[in-house]
């Protein structure tokens, strides 16, 4: 496709090359990838650390893989004990919208000169690519410019889609591209937002040649022989963490096993001291997909997710998956991809714990599936396609808007 | 309980987690397979009937043999150590029972009569055990001992019951809380939706009370409105009702006037009847060229 005038604005919390997070990390690949078709730029603050916001990179411009990236300060950090003050309030008793408004004001992060920047350059940009419904440079840029915004909510079952100041936003917006069907449905519920035009896109990845992908060279690097699951990522409870570390114990003491579980990633809890629990802790890339052709299957006992990533990367390497049913994207995402088995207590966790683990020929085939999945759906091709499909449409309206008007 | 279904060449991920979530009710469901059940069954158990008193010095319970003890810690310690050792998890397994059963010996009551009358195997021990059986039966017209035997022998019963109760129970407080851990994200899921509905529900109450109050500050502006116009309207009547009345009131004063004017002519009429006919002529033009019609009427009658 050739390169058009059409210049897009990627407006992210946090951007940067370190910044593995969810919605930061896809929001990078976005514009890496629209960066070939249109001309693309970055607004973001400073901040590094998700927690606090604190201003960790220069104000100013500079260009991240070819991308240019306007940095603004925040000007407040996030006050963890006032913020959770606020947030107990709003999410569990009767309040105003302006209290969430100033809830929202408290997540942050709270950087006006983004949102300034945003209104006095609204001309710059023919349109402006929103991520991540829930922070305070969405909502505020938005409200600035809703007739040049697209909105990928990255929206999770939480209780803050459920505020009152989200219900009439999801409706402002020029598009939404959502990352699953389940958010997409959320959303629609929680808003009504049905008549905004609004795509299933998800994610790509950035997937290493299957000739460069050698399970060997994990095992021999790790020394790990032998079956094992595997879980990718922080290792915190609102990954499931503390759950899935009591269930695979139990299971160890209910079966007669040499099925380890492995663990790739920052620890935030304690991992417990059991010889069958093998933690790696952070990896390469190289070594995440060695480690993915080497596991029996993948484990995401998530308690949130808007899309999982690393499910995604698991099918393309053709590995099945076992899921926690209570989140209905993980659910969803399997039951589709006909690629995953899904638990939603102990009891059907060692089920079929116990049936990924014994059964390599169910496996193979359940990854096949996954890999058929992954292609058909969240290749980058795929995914180009379907924002340049939404960005060209809207261009076209606003072209017929502008013929109409003159 | 039977294996997996699976066509590998049309798996579906559904079914299998049915098979999966079938095999767990079937688990729960069950808290002894018939496998399980056969094998306990077969197991051989201590008699339960209690022994006739006067037959209890010779069986009184066919418990298993006294351990040896210089071989092995006292039966108290061993309980003490063992009991150190025990865990949840350890009554939940499934051979728990069967092991319990097993060294029933080590936990349970095991007296007979004669180990009232035993001593150290020792030479001290022999002639200590001599002097006890010398008068065993002394003891016999003394007391009557026999009676504590199948009292023991009911609780020892008693015992072996209470293990297998505490196995059932143990089982089933992990049934409970499997069932707990299950339904906990339920719960939390519907507290959620809870907290979501109040709170959607109070800022409905206040939008609808907000705008009940505007549309009762309107309607009452309304009704303000047109009360004012109608009192306007109502004095702008009594103005034209005052007018009409004057209209009404000089109306019946020029018919009083016509009606006296009239009364006037005819008088005069009855007057020039005695006039001459020329000057009557020239009454009657003038009263026709003045009022056309009646009083000419009148004129031709009289003509």
């Amino acid at each position: 496709m050739e390169t058009s005038d059409l210049k897009l604005a990627i407006v992210v919390q946090r951007y940067g090359q370190e910044i593995n997070g969810g919605a930061e990390f896809h929001a990078r690949l976005v514009a890496e990838e629209l960066a070939r078709h249109y001309k693309v730029e970055v607004l973001t603050t400073c901040a590094y650390d998700y927690i606090t916001w604190a201003n960790h990179y220069r104000r100013g411009v500079e260009e991240i893989n070819g991308i240019t990236v306007r940095r603004f300060k925040v000007r407040r950090k996030r006050n963890p004990q006032r913020f959770g003050r606020i947030q107990e309030y709003v999410f569990n008793r009767p309040h105003e919208p302006e209290d969430e408004l100033r809830w929202l004001k408290e997540e942050g992060p709270f950087s006006p000169r983004l949102i300034r920047f945003i209104k006095t350059h609204e001309h710059d940009y023919d349109y402006f690519i929103f991520f991540s419904y829930r922070y305070y440079h969405s909502y505020h840029g938005i409200n600035e410019v809703p007739h040049k915004s697209l909105l990928v909510p990255t929206a999770e079952k939480d209780p803050v889609v459920d505020l009152m100041i989200f219900r009439k936003f999801f409706n402002k917006p020029r598009a939404l591209m959502y990352n699953s069907w389940e958010e997409k449905e959320m959303i629609n519920a929680v808003s009504r937002n049905e008549t905004v035009p609004g795509v299933v896109v998800g994610v790509g990845t950035e997937l290493p040649e299957e000739s460069e992908i050698r399970a060997e060279r994990f095992r021999q690097r790790f020394g790990i022989e032998g079956p094992f699951v595997l879980y990718i990522g922080r290792i915190d409870e609102n990954k499931g963490c503390h759950v899935l570390f009591d269930y695979y114990q139990r299971y160890l003491r209910e079966h007669d096993t040499e099925l380890k579980l492995v663990l790739m990633g920052k620890s935030i809890i304690p991992i417990p001291d059991n010889p069958a629990i093998v933690p790696l802790g952070f990896v390469s890339n190289e070594e995440k997909f060695d480690g993915l052709a080497a596991c029996r299957c993948l484990i995401n006992p998530s308690l949130y997710e808007s899309l999982s990533m690393i499910l995604l990367e698991a099918w393309a390497v053709g590995k099945p998956v076992l899921v926690n049913a209570d989140v209905p994207v993980l659910l969803g995402q399997s039951k589709r991809a006909n690629a995953g088995l899904w638990y939603s207590s102990y009891a059907e966790f060692a089920e079929a714990l116990n049936l990924l683990g014994t059964d390599e020929r169910l496996c193979e085939v359940l990854g096949r599936n996954g890999r058929k999945y992954f292609r058909e759906n969240y290749t980058w091709e795929v995914i180009n396609n379907k924002y340049i499909e939404i960005i060209e449409g809207l261009r076209a309206a606003d072209l017929e808007g502008a013929g109409e008007a003159s | 309980m039977d294996t997996f279904r699976i066509d590998y060449d049309k798996v579906d991920v559904e079914a299998i987690m049915a098979q999966i979530r079938q095999r767990v009710r079937e688990k729960k469901e069950v808290l002894y397979s018939d496998a399980e059940l056969g094998h306990l069954g077969g197991l051989e158990l201590p008699p339960s009937a209690p022994p006739q008193p006067k037959d209890v010095e010779r069986d009184a319970l066919p418990l298993p043999e006294v351990p040896q003890r210089e071989a092995v810690p006292p039966a108290a310690e061993r309980i003490a150590e063992r009991m150190k050792q025990i865990s949840l998890d350890d009554i939940k397994d499934e051979d728990f029972v069967t092991e319990a059963l097993r060294c029933v010996g080590d936990w349970n009551i095991a007296l007979s009569i004669d180990d009232l009358y035993r001593s150290s195997p020792g030479l001290k021990g022999k002639i200590v055990q001599g002097f006890r059986a010398i008068n065993r039966r002394l003891f016999k017209l003394v007391m009557n001992i026999d009676v504590i035997f199948p009292q023991l022998h009911k609780q020892a019963i008693l015992n072996q019951t209470y293990v297998v109760l505490l196995h059932t129970l143990v089982q089933e407080l992990s049934l409970l809380n499997n069932k707990i851990d299950r339904l906990a994200p339920e719960v939390s899921k519907l507290q959620a939706e809870l907290t979501s509905s109040v709170q959607s529900l109070d800022a409905d109450l206040k939008h609808t009370r907000a705008e009940l109050i505007r549309d009762i500050t309107s309607d009452k502006n309304d009704f303000n409105r047109g009360d004012n116009q109608l009192r306007n309207d109502i004095e702008k009547l009594e103005y034209k009702i005052d007018g009409l009345r004057g209209v009404i009131e000089a109306q019946k004063h020029q018919i009083e006037y016509l009606q006296s004017r009239q009364q006037a002519l005819e008088q005069l009429a009855v007057l020039k009847e005695g006039e001459p006919e020329a000057a009557r002529r020239k009454t009657g033009d003038l009263e026709r060229g003045r009022y056309q019609g009646g009083a000419g009427k009148s004129g031709k009658q009289k003509k």
